[in-house]
């Protein structure tokens, strides 16, 4: 495969194995400027073992993981601070990611009232619903605009219109050209996905 | 380091530990409740309690409540130090992970949480010191509270790395309850442990601050402050741990980064605690076996001194003496007339000195008896050390003694020269607890003379019980 300028992410035959048992089989893909593509596939087939070396949790036993531009990562599970509110979590994420104070607010801002839970502004997290949590998991791995956004199962617990809201925010990001991938055991048409691959086995079947 | 950073996730984490009501509830709960046990439960009995001054061994007799009451006061700050330590690495460890993959350096997140821990063993140790000075006052309450809070630092770090590498929340909180009551609770406590006497104690990381709390909270000399630094050291070496042990299960594989230089890294990072430990530790212990064997005490500038007594019953017919004269011995200080016999006796100066006091005027009529004046040998100043009972039957006539005045900035010799068979009388206006420890008076000659000094000046001694070049003259020679 020749490398392209336009590659945001480019993964090459990359093996992973815990033991003996082979989870990453060989598996390619590239993600373009501006595209949205969709991972499906079944239980066991290798899709969080392939999210967490894209995101560097893991290393590769093999091959090759090439990344241009930042890099915005939303976890399946909730990572979240139990204690602290939606605000303090903005402000922690947002000096992470090296954001000014008036950067992190209207960041927050934004994408907190895209998503439409402004008013859990000031609610610690334990006090969240799981779909509230989600949307906060969601606007922390956005808030900094990366050039890349990985989204493991994104849209767990939300209810309709919130889903519809995050087809729109997709949609945003691809007028943005920001490039997104996105793994979930389900990705529907709503979705308006660029492509979905299939990974069966630890490799994709293109 | 990004200062920033350090400084929000410091502020997040004030804000996550305030907000853990419970635990805060429980922290300060469980060592009341258990002073009020140690206080209605215990007897008031005093047991011996073996304390080492200077390398002196001495047994003090101390109250049994409050050798453990002290003891409690440790153990809760190694405790709870431990569990915030523990605490503040485990919780929400997999958004710790991923505040990294967002930018954080782990170095930035551990030193937010060291500061954390140091604020936290501050308020505890301010608070368990409080609580133990409602029962006991502790003799360097200073020393003493220091001993507490460098116990809980030293945990607090041990905490960090259990809590680091163990995620069970349980299996952290087990080993930080039996870790710190093993250690301090009871392998430290002098009067209930054998283990004080095996080297191996020196290692545990109660060890110094122990010893320290020991000292400072019953004995009369404060010598173990040095003790600090290792146990500083000692807490360092173990965040440094921490840090590394964090930044292990922390780290993310960046993708152009090789593996190699990294793990070079970290296994540099260990050795590094590893070495501030150990030093730490060898400091620690040859300190203690460095310090010269001798027993500090506090007294006051005298001179031997003589009273002049009437013999007879009389009347004063002449008092050739004034206050402030000089006087040799033999000469005449007061001539009596004695009733009846209408006699008139000399009364002579026992010695060669200064008259301080004339008690007497002429025709004063006097009973036999009646001291009429006192007289101090000025040109032969002496110091009285008030020392502890429990280091009495080590003092020797003969002993040298290191002495600082008040004013001079400088030691002067001295020598043991008399030890009071009776004990002083009790200190007035001190608390019981200080009241029931007796002191005896000792007597120290000057070996050097002493410009302006003058007598009830204050003074500090040490006297030198053992010396090296008397340990070679006492060695047993052949046969």
């Amino acid at each position: 495969m020749e490398r392209s300028p336009a590659h945001v992410l480019e993964v090459r035959n990359v093996f992973k194995s815990y033991g003996r048992l082979r989870v990453l089989r060989g598996a390619s893909l590239t993600v373009d400027e501006g595209e949205v593509v969709g991972v499906v596939g079944e239980n066991g087939s290798g899709k969080s073992t392939l999210m967490k070396v894209l995101v560097g949790l893991l290393p590769v036993d093999s091959g090759q993981v090439s990344l241009k531009g930042t890099l915005g990562y939303c976890p399946q599970s909730l990572e979240l601070y139990e204690r602290l509110t939606v605000r303090e979590h903005l402000r922690y994420f947002g000096a992470a990611y090296g954001l000014s104070d008036e950067d992190t607010a209207t960041a927050g801002q934004r994408y907190v009232g895209l998503l439409k839970y402004t008013r859990y502004m000031d609610t610690k997290v334990s006090a969240l619903s799981e779909g509230t949590k989600q949307k906060l998991n969601l606007t922390l791995a956005l808030m900094h605009s990366p050039s890349l956004l990985l989204l493991d199962e994104p849209y767990q617990g939300f209810d309709w219109e919130t889903f519809r809201a995050f087809v729109g925010l997709l949609g945003e990001l691809r007028a943005a050209r920001k490039s997104v991938l996105l793994i979930s055991h389900l990705i529907t048409s709503d979705i308006g996905a660029d492509r979905v691959l299939t990974l069966r086995d630890g490799a994709f079947n293109e | 380091m990004n200062s920033r950073r350090v400084l929000v996730s410091l502020r997040m984490l004030a804000t996550e530990y305030m907000r853990r009501r419970v635990t805060l509830v429980l922290m300060f709960l469980l060592p009341t409740i258990s002073f009020v046990g140690v206080y209605t439960g215990l007897p008031d009995t005093q047991i011996p309690v073996d304390v080492v001054e200077n390398q002196v061994s001495a047994q003090i007799s101390t109250g049994q409540r409050d050798i453990v009451g002290s003891f409690i006061v440790i153990t809760y700050a190694a405790f709870l130090g431990g569990l915030s330590g523990l605490f503040l690495m485990q919780t929400g460890r997999a958004t710790d992970r991923r505040l990294i993959l967002c930018g954080y350096r782990a170095s930035e997140i551990t030193t937010a949480r060291s500061l954390m821990l140091t604020v936290i063993c501050t308020g505890l140790s301010l608070y368990l010191t409080a609580m133990l000075l409602l029962f006991l006052e502790p003799r360097h309450l200073g020393a003493y509270f220091l001993s507490v809070f460098l116990v809980a630092l030293i945990y607090g770090g041990l905490g960090a790395i259990t809590g680091t590498l163990i995620a069970q929340e349980l299996g952290g909180i087990l080993a930080m309850f039996f870790i710190p009551s093993l250690d301090v609770g009871w392998l430290q406590m002098p009067g209930y442990s054998e283990a004080l006497n095996s080297w191996w104690i020196r290692l545990l990381p109660g060890y110094f601050p122990s010893a320290m709390s020991v000292d400072a909270a019953f004995t009369p000399t404060l010598e173990t402050l040095a003790l600090t630094w290792p146990s500083l050291g000692y807490a360092a070496a173990l965040w440094l741990v921490a840090t590394v042990a964090f930044a292990g299960v922390t780290h993310v594989h960046r993708f152009a980064e090789p593996p190699r230089r990294s793990s070079r890294t970290l296994a540099a990072l260990i050795a590094a605690g590893v070495v501030v430990a150990v030093v730490a530790v060898v400091a620690g212990v040859v300190y203690l076996g460095q310090r010269p064997q001798a027993i500090e005490a506090d007294g006051r500038v005298t001179a031997p001194e003589a009273q002049v007594t009437s013999l007879y019953d009389g009347r004063v017919a002449e008092l050739p003496v004034a206050k402030g004269q000089h006087v040799l011995r033999g000469e005449v200080v007061a001539r009596i007339e004695e009733f009846g016999t209408g006699e008139t006796w000399p009364v002579y100066a026992p010695m060669t000195g200064t008259v301080t006091t004339v008690n007497v005027k002429e025709n004063e009529n006097v009973v036999a008896g009646t001291v009429l004046a006192v007289i101090y040998d000025l040109e032969r100043p002496e110091v009285r050390l008030e020392v502890e009972e429990a280091f009495i039957p080590q003092v020797k006539v003969g002993q040298p003694v290191s002495l600082r005045f008040g004013p001079l900035n400088r030691d002067i010799p001295g020598r043991v020269k008399e030890i009071s068979p009776v004990p002083l009388p009790p200190e007035v206006g001190v608390s019981e607890q200080r009241r029931r420890i007796r002191k005896y008076a000792v007597t120290v000659e000057l070996l050097e003379t002493v410009p302006n000094i003058s007598l009830e000046m204050g003074v500090r001694g040490k006297v030198f019980l053992r010396l090296i070049a008397h340990r070679r003259a006492s060695a047993p020679g052949p046969g």
